[in-house]
Formats: structure tokens, C-alpha cells, sequence
């Protein structure tokens, strides 16, 4: 008999549950995973003697387990027991008899024990989707190996080279290390092909492998909140020479790329060699502090009113109300001018999705349609001590309040809004309504 | 069937009961609380009250004498619902006895059975816009509250125009089309000419009914909309825009004939108070309430 006793990981469904229980009996130590992917984590981080993987047990199938399995380093001489109905493909036939089970992972683990040392190298391939890209990195690290993944991603053909656990270079098209690690590591949609040797040209990266991933993860969402601050169609072109202003390297490429040249947002960040977050936090303090501008007449504030992901959230919270496609909700416009509001809202009418009354004062004197069947009344109640009990009505049941300073008139409101307040630019309101909008998208996401 | 008077301690063990149950399946629930006028000897004008107040309510609710209070509970029924409840007790009770009633709904009003009661009470303690006026309002006709309520001084009075009390009109049309989950009601009469209107209405079915008060009596039909025919020279007498919902409540009442300012009020329970006059007076029972 063997001295220690074996570790067996199970990845079973709930309906074999009681095979786990039966096996402990038996005298193994059974570590039981709730499925596909939590096999895989506790696989890496204390190798079993064995895994029982059935292939029903959710989130990753039986052939992808193994594979990874084999490619990495630790794991690869750990035997795969496949649990599943076609006997040509599974090694253990549902449903599972326990005197059989028994027998199997008992034959396993003596054939492994007896197994020469040694196997060639494999490449494995698979779909991203149930596997993140840092998902397919993790086995390498773990057992501090080497190799290279290479992608086929939506944003290109990329690789990333990893030697004894950290990752040393990346490539995406035409970029290299950084900028090219952190576009592939937010990438979720893909195809790939895992070489467990390769070495880069040179090495880029020399950053500890949990940092990057950690910064990847931060720099994909500010990336996206910075995104959201600056015009997306609008060109930007620099307004001071940049060989007159000392400024640290990333604003001086940025200001040289953009001298005597209006780029978009997406161009600009495509034109340097920098992670996209380091350019568009260039950009956006270089366009605070004014050294670079907005091409005139080039501003298209109806575009993007609201992100996909923005548009999504308010669907839901418009259709929890919806009937047969149609979801109604309204957003109060306050000011104490009825002209100012006014001036606010013809502004806003620039946007496409905005469309005005024609001769509505005040009431619904703005409709803001933001597609598949959403839409949102912009109220404005009339103005004076008279109309009070009538603003209340309209007021009431708003989503959100939109105010053109000064409100005050309207300090009867403020104890107790019935929805997110935000204050707008009667010139320019647009991001003050995309702000509302995203408010409320917020204040849904976390119902 | 009518509810009997239950103890407090399964009234309180059953609302806390029913208030898990609508948040836990997401339906409603309400609750009134009864208390009688200051001036009344509390708990006999409670007793002779809670007897007349049985045989209105529904055989679900549930009602019991707490102290110097009658609580009752209206298992599934939303805000809207409450008032018109309430409505229906405070119109159909003797003369004799003379009560304050406050209603709280779950969820717009709160959550936890303690605090839904606790408002109800609040409700039923404060004097309310045109509270006073209300008691008296109730022994009229629909025609003769407007009246009533033009002659009053209490409400504020602007300057409307026939388009103004049209805009209103208009608003509280489109704000049945976007109140749907919380049902809501609404009349509107402006002389027979409602000028474009009811365009906004989309062609689906409401979760409110609107009534468009017509000297015919008839319209392009809609699956929400009853028009109720009334007497051309009352129309042209009066301009009114009534609508109540869950979240809020609006009353419009014009003199269309003398061009004098009309009185407006956002009050549920005067809203509540002339929609009921006004379906008592045209026999309009469908729908809401």
C-alpha cells in the first residue's frame, strides 16, 4: 500500500454528489469543487493525485480541463478521470457505480505512480469566453513556467511571452510590451493557442505577472470612465507649440503628434507607443489646462448621449414600466428663468435624440428618445407661487431633476427630490444630461 | 362576507406577515389608520364606527381596534387604491360619526410595518389642503363641489387660460401614459374641445383609466378612455382637469364662462374626493377603485 494517502479533486454534478462521501470512506482525502473552473483553481493551487471531472459540472467542459491540465507543468502527469454518458469519450459511464469508481481511480493512480517521467511538448487550443486570458496564464505562473499564448483576438493577432512565471513581452499588431499586454489582458472574445516554450526577441515587461494583471483590470476601467469625458467624434489638435512647454513625456509626444495635426480620441490613442490610459490621461489634463483643443465646428454632442452600457441599465429600470415596447419615464428641468430652461433645452435639441415641442412653455416640452422603445419626457414645471400645487404634480414621479442655477424657486423640492439631482450648463447641457443619465443608470445597477 | 374585528396581536403578527409577503413576491399592501375627530369621545365613537366601517370594507382586509385607533389592513392594494377606499368610508359613513383617516401603501410609503403605521397616523392627524372644505364637499354633487370649490378661498387661484387648463389636461393625460406600474386615474373636461389631446395616448391599454368628459359622449375609441357624455352647457360652464395616482395628485377647476382664475390644489384626497363625485354623478363604475 502506498504510505500517503491520495488527495482525489471531484468535479462532479449535485446528482453524484454522494460519490465524494463514499470515496472518504474508502480512505482518500476527496476535495470536492463546485465546478469547472473551481477545479482548475484548486487544482493550481494544491495539485490532487487525481481529478474525477464530470463533464456536465458546469462553466468548463471535460476537454478543455484536461488540456490545460497538460499543459501545465505541475498538473500535467495528473490523471483526468472523465465522467459522462458516451462511453467512447468519457472514462467512467453515468451514472457512476461506486464499486467501479473505486476501481478506476484505484487503476489511475497506480498507472500514474508507475508512469515513466517525461512527456513531449503539447500545444494546447480553445475558445476565450469561460476562460479569461489571465485564467490561461495562471497554470504557468503557478508551476513558474515558460511560454507563449497566442491570441486571435477582435482587436488582432497578439502574444504574450511569460518565462519562469512572469510575463517578460507582449505584441498586438504593430505594438510591443506594455500598450500591447494591457489591450490583449481586456480582451475577452477570442481564440487561442498556449506553446509551453518560446522567448520574445526581447524582454519589455519587467513588472512582477499579479501587478500587471491588477493594473490591467484598473487601467480597462479608468480607460473607460476617462472615455466617457471626452467627445468621442470630435478632433483635438494642440494650441501651444510644444517645444515652449516643459511638460513631462507623455504630454510632450502627446502635444508633438497633435501640432498642426486634429486627430480623434481613437486616433490619437492608436498614434502613441503609450498604454491608452497614459495618453487619454494625457489628453484629457492637456485639454483641462487648454494646451490642446477641440477643432471648431468638428463637436458632435448628440453621438454618443449615452454609452450601449448606459443604455442597457436604463432599459431595464424603463422596463420594469414597459408595455409592448413602449417605456415612458420623465426627468424635471428646473431654473428659476423659464428663458434659460429654455435655452437649455433648445440646446440640447442639438442632439438627435432630443426633440422639442414647438410651442409647449412648460410641461412636457422635451422628449428624449433613446431607442428600442425608451423614452424620456423632459418636464419643465411653470414657474411662480401660484403654480405651486401644479410643478408639484409634474414634479412628482420623476426619475431624476435637471437644474439650471439658479433653482431656487424651487427650494420646496430640494428636502425631498424624488430623484437624482443634477445641475447643468444652460450653454452647454449636454454633459449634464449624460451625467443624469448615468446617475440613474447607477442608481438601478444597484437595485 | 364581511371582515370581523380582529385581535391586535394577530393584526400585528398578520401585517408584518403580509408586508413580507409583498416585498418578498413584489405586490402591494396598504393600511389605514381611523381615529376620530378630536373633539369626539374617542373610544365609543371608535366602537360605533368600527361597526358602520365593516360592512365597507372588502371580505381580505383585515381590521382591528388598537387603543384609540382603528387599523385596518388592505392586503394588495396600492396607494391609489387606499384613497379610494378611504373615499368610500368617509362618504358612506352616518352622520353621526365623524372620523380622520390617513393611508400609507407599501412600497412608495415605506417598507417596515412601524413606520407604514406611524405615517398613516400622521396622515390622519394633519389637517390636509382643503381638509375642511373636503367634509362639506362630500355631501355634494360632483357640479355643485366645483362650484363650491371656485367659491372657496383656501385654494391658490392663478390666472388660467382655456389653453393653460388644456396644457394641464394634456400633462395629466401623459402622465397616465408614464405612470404604469402605479395605476392611475385621471378626468378631464375642457368644453368639449380637447384639441389633440388624446394623440398622445399610445395604443395600448393603460394601467389607468382616463375620462374625457364630451357633450356626445364619443371618440375614437381607446381600451383606456370612457367618455362620459355631460350637458353641453355644464361644460361650457366649467373647465376641469382632476388626476390622481400613487405618487401624485392634481385638481384644475375653471370658470370657463366668466374668464375668472380658476383654483388648483395637488391634493389626493380632494382629487380623490371629486373623481369619486364625478363617476357617482355619469354612474361610472368600471375600472379603478
Amino acid at each position: 500500500m502506498r504510505e500517503r494517502v491520495p488527495t482525489l479533486l471531484l468535479a462532479l454534478t449535485p446528482a453524484e454528489a454522494g460519490v465524494a462521501s463514499y470515496l472518504r470512506e474508502r480512505g482518500f482525502r476527496v476535495l470536492v469543487a463546485a465546478h469547472g473552473a473551481e477545479a482548475l483553481d484548486m487544482a493550481v493551487a494544491q495539485p490532487p493525485d487525481l481529478v474525477l471531472f464530470d463533464e456536465d459540472c458546469g462553466v468548463l467542459d471535460a476537454e478543455s480541463f484536461s488540456r490545460i491540465v497538460r499543459s501545465n507543468a505541475r498538473l500535467s502527469r495528473v490523471p483526468v478521470l472523465t465522467v459522462g454518458r458516451d462511453p467512447k469519450r468519457a472514462s467512467l459511464v453515468k451514472p457512476l457505480r461506486r464499486d467501479r469508481v473505486v476501481l478506476a481511480v484505484e487503476a489511475a493512480l497506480a498507472r500514474a505512480e508507475c508512469a515513466a517521467a517525461g512527456r513531449g511538448e503539447e500545444l494546447t487550443r480553445g475558445v476565450l469566453g469561460p476562460l479569461s486570458i489571465v485564467d490561461l496564464l495562471q497554470p504557468i505562473r503557478a508551476s513558474r513556467g515558460s511560454g507563449k499564448l497566442v491570441l486571435h483576438t477582435p482587436v488582432g493577432e497578439g502574444t504574450i511571452w511569460l518565462s519562469e512565471g512572469e510575463i517578460v513581452d507582449a505584441r498586438l499588431g504593430r505594438y510591443w510590451g506594455k500598450k500591447a499586454l494591457f489591450r490583449l489582458l481586456g480582451c475577452v472574445e477570442g481564440s487561442f493557442e498556449l506553446y509551453p516554450a518560446g522567448r520574445p526577441p526581447t524582454r519589455r515587461i519587467y513588472e512582477p505577472f499579479d501587478f500587471l494583471v491588477l493594473e490591467a483590470a484598473r487601467q480597462k476601467d479608468e480607460l473607460g470612465e476617462h472615455l466617457s469625458q471626452l467627445p468621442p467624434r470630435a478632433r483635438f489638435t494642440a494650441s501651444v507649440d510644444p517645444r515652449n512647454v516643459p511638460a513631462r513625456p507623455s504630454l510632450s509626444w502627446l502635444l508633438e503628434r497633435l501640432w498642426g495635426e486634429a486627430l480623434t480620441v481613437r486616433e490619437i490613442v492608436d498614434a502613441l507607443h503609450l498604454p491608452d490610459l497614459e495618453v487619454v490621461t494625457a489628453l484629457l489634463s492637456a485639454y483641462r489646462i487648454g494646451w490642446v483643443q477641440l477643432v471648431p465646428g468638428q463637436s458632435d454632442p448628440g453621438e454618443e448621449l449615452v454609452s450601449p452600457e448606459i443604455r442597457r441599465v436604463l432599459l431595464r429600470l424603463l422596463g420594469r414600466t414597459a408595455q409592448r415596447g413602449q417605456a415612458l419615464a420623465k426627468i424635471a428641468v428646473l431654473g428659476d428663468e423659464l428663458d434659460r430652461v429654455r435655452r437649455a433645452l433648445r440646446a440640447l435639441s442639438r442632439c438627435p435624440q432630443v426633440q422639442l415641442r414647438a410651442r409647449a412653455h412648460w410641461g412636457t416640452v422635451a422628449v428624449l428618445d433613446l431607442g428600442e422603445g425608451a423614452i424620456l419626457d423632459l418636464v419643465v414645471p411653470p414657474p411662480g407661487e401660484d403654480f405651486v400645487p401644479l410643478a408639484r404634480f409634474l414634479v412628482s414621479g420623476a426619475a431624476g431633476i435637471l437644474r439650471v442655477e439658479p433653482a431656487e424657486a424651487w427650494s420646496w423640492l430640494t428636502s425631498a427630490p424624488p430623484g437624482p439631482t443634477i445641475g447643468f450648463d444652460a450653454v452647454d447641457p449636454v454633459p449634464g444630461l449624460r451625467a443624469l443619465l448615468e446617475r440613474l443608470a447607477d442608481v438601478e445597477a444597484e437595485r | 362576507m364581511v371582515p370581523r374585528l380582529e385581535s391586535p396581536r394577530f393584526f400585528d403578527a398578520f401585517l408584518v406577515r403580509t408586508l413580507a409577503q409583498a416585498r418578498r413576491y413584489g405586490r402591494r399592501a396598504a393600511l389605514l389608520v381611523v381615529t376620530p375627530e378630536p373633539d369626539e369621545n374617542g373610544r365609543a365613537a371608535l366602537r360605533r364606527a368600527a361597526l358602520s366601517l365593516l360592512g365597507l370594507l372588502r371580505d381580505a382586509d383585515v381590521v382591528t381596534l388598537q387603543g384609540e385607533e382603528l387599523l385596518v389592513l388592505l392586503p394588495e392594494t396600492d396607494r391609489l387604491g387606499a384613497l379610494m377606499l378611504r373615499e368610500r368610508i368617509l362618504r358612506h359613513l352616518p352622520e353621526a360619526v365623524s372620523l380622520r383617516i390617513g393611508s400609507a401603501a407599501y412600497p412608495e410609503d415605506g417598507f417596515d410595518a412601524e413606520g407604514l403605521v406611524a405615517l398613516a397616523r400622521q396622515r390622519a392627524a394633519e389637517p390636509g389642503q382643503g381638509a375642511a372644505a373636503a367634509r362639506e364637499l362630500r355631501s355634494l354633487g360632483f357640479w355643485e363641489c366645483l362650484r363650491r370649490l371656485l367659491a372657496d378661498g383656501d385654494l391658490p387661484r392663478p390666472a388660467l387660460s382655456a389653453a393653460a387648463v388644456r396644457a394641464a389636461a394634456r400633462e395629466a393625460i401623459l402622465e397616465l401614459c408614464r405612470a404604469s406600474t402605479v395605476r392611475g386615474i385621471a378626468a378631464v373636461g375642457c368644453g368639449g374641445d380637447e384639441g389633440g389631446l388624446l394623440d398622445a395616448l399610445p395604443a395600448h391599454r393603460l394601467s389607468g383609466r382616463l375620462f374625457v368628459a364630451r357633450p356626445d359622449g364619443a371618440g375614437p375609441p381607446h381600451p383606456s378612455v370612457t367618455y362620459v357624455p355631460v350637458e353641453e352647457e355644464r361644460l361650457a360652464r366649467f373647465d376641469f382637469v382632476l388626476f390622481l395616482a400613487g405618487h401624485s395628485a392634481y385638481v384644475l377647476v375653471r370658470d370657463a364662462g366668466e374668464n375668472a382664475p380658476g383654483v388648483h390644489a395637488a391634493d389626493p384626497g380632494l382629487a380623490c374626493l371629486l373623481i369619486s363625485r364625478f363617476r357617482d354623478a355619469y354612474g361610472l363604475r368600471e375600472g379603478i377603485g
